[in-house]
């Protein structure tokens, strides 16, 4: 038992090729967390200021999105733009379906925060000389992003732990690398190793999350 | 134009492809089933138990659900299948994938039910032992039914969120909707039966995302 999940000699061969899963793993992290937000904060802009159009197709945005697995989306666009002659990278492909899903979660996280903000301050803004966009960004963001931060932090910990699905599109991320270790070397010790890997890593922050949504009550 | 239509929406493809994907579909079907009947059934019993222990009595739970929720579901279910064997525990794809995302609803549901139980008034507890009451008797009588109604908008988002999880069976070659259409995809060299799929996915969880999002405007016009 103790050969096959806590092997030491297997420990100091694989862990250079899981550091450097790790490393690809946090990069993929940071990006879909960095333009999931930026773009859940676009679609939850325009559904506070646009038409009616506007509100609906972000709407449809959101609840597609949310209904579609990450991992069916990210073997959506890694399989099947090729044949438009629209190959894309795996790595483009991960960051992009992520951002994507991402995006969907904010902008519903982000649109309820800005609900919760008195529409008397959109007046307030606009009585003190601000265009609608330097009032959205100094006045409104701000609070909408403040009020709602327990939900995002909890869907920033869902999308780092999402980061696993780009091992099934030959991504060497973390989770990825250890297969490919474990394949190597014939015994657990590998998967062992990542998996109290990403309890290092994780726990932290769902403690965090857990404080932060247990204030919210 | 006509390649779009060709690669994308070719209905002939889709046609050939529909029974195995159908097939896919009746498994994720009855792979959600069992997920959502013990994760929702654990994970409230869980919470409950926890409701009636104190001190060192609650660190085995508190323990299982921190686990479950910072490893991500791909990596228990790959977990479950490629390491439990050296363990002498062998699983078959369908089973690694309904055991391990139970797993890991369990948690989420007993986190949602717990944090329901602490925003119960601690008044209502007080009044019950005041009255002589047990312990079993405040949580199933007085604590249960207020704090099942605040956490159900929390659990039946995770449920939902858990059960797209069943996608993530294929890596194990659980015979699931996707795996289907990415070999009919092989097969045909052709990834409209991807689309299928997704359009698949879409129309069993849009309807649940817009029925929680329903409940959950409901239930909060009720608690005011």
């Amino acid at each position: 038992m103790i050969s096959s999940f806590f092997n030491v000699e297997t420990m100091l061969l694989v862990y250079p090729m899981l550091l450097r899963g790790l490393w690809l793993t946090l990069q993929l992290a940071f990006w879909a967390v960095l333009l999931g937000l930026a773009g859940g904060v676009l679609l939850a802009t325009a559904y506070s200021v646009g038409g009616r159009i506007v509100r609906f197709l972000v709407i449809i945005y959101v609840d597609a999105f949310r209904s579609l697995p990450p991992l069916v989306l990210l073997i959506f666009l890694f399989y099947a733009l090729p044949f438009l002659g629209l190959g894309i990278s795996n790595y483009a492909a991960a960051i992009l379906a992520l951002s994507l899903n991402g995006a969907s979660y904010y902008g519903e996280i982000v649109r309820a925060g800005y609900s919760s903000i008195n529409r008397g301050q959109w007046d307030a803004f606009t009585a003190t000389g601000m265009t609608p966009l330097q009032g959205i960004a100094y006045v409104i963001l701000p609070q909408a992003l403040k009020s709602v931060k327990g939900p995002l932090a909890g869907n920033t910990l869902e999308l780092a732990k999402a980061t696993s699905i780009c091992s099934a599109v030959a991504l060497p991320e973390f989770l990825r690398s250890a297969q490919q270790a474990q394949n190597l070397v014939y015994n657990s010790t590998p998967l062992m190793m990542v998996a109290v890997g990403y309890l290092i890593l994780l726990w932290p922050l769902v403690h965090l999350v857990t404080r932060m949504e247990r204030r919210s009550h | 134009m006509d390649r779009l239509a060709y690669y994308y929406f070719n209905l002939e493809i889709m046609k050939a492809s529909l029974g195995p994907v159908l097939e896919g579909l009746v498994v994720t079907i009855v792979l959600a089933a069992i997920i959502v009947a013990i994760g929702l059934s654990g994970g409230v019993l869980l919470a409950m138990l926890r409701a009636m222990v104190s001190g060192w009595m609650e660190i085995p739970i508190i323990i299982y659900v921190d686990v479950f929720r910072s490893l991500p579901s791909i990596v228990v279910i790959v977990f479950i299948y490629f390491a439990l064997p050296d363990a002498g525990l062998t699983l078959s794809p369908f089973w690694a994938t309904a055991v391990g995302l139970s797993l890991v609803l369990v948690a989420y549901i007993q986190e949602a039910m717990w944090s329901a139980i602490l925003a119960v008034p601690k008044g209502q507890w007080e009044a019950g032992r005041a009255t002589g009451l047990s312990d079993l008797t405040i949580v199933m009588n007085i604590v249960f039914i207020p704090a099942f109604r605040i956490a159900i908008p929390a659990m039946t988002n995770r449920a939902i969120e858990i059960t797209k999880g069943t996608a993530l069976g294929s890596v194990v070659a659980a015979q699931e909707i996707i795996a289907q259409a990415q070999s009919m995809q092989s097969m045909y060299s052709n990834p409209s039966p991807l689309t299928l799929a997704a359009l698949l996915y879409m129309a069993l969880f849009a309807p649940a995302i817009a029925l929680s999002r329903m409940l959950e405007k409901h239930l909060r016009r009720d608690l005011r």
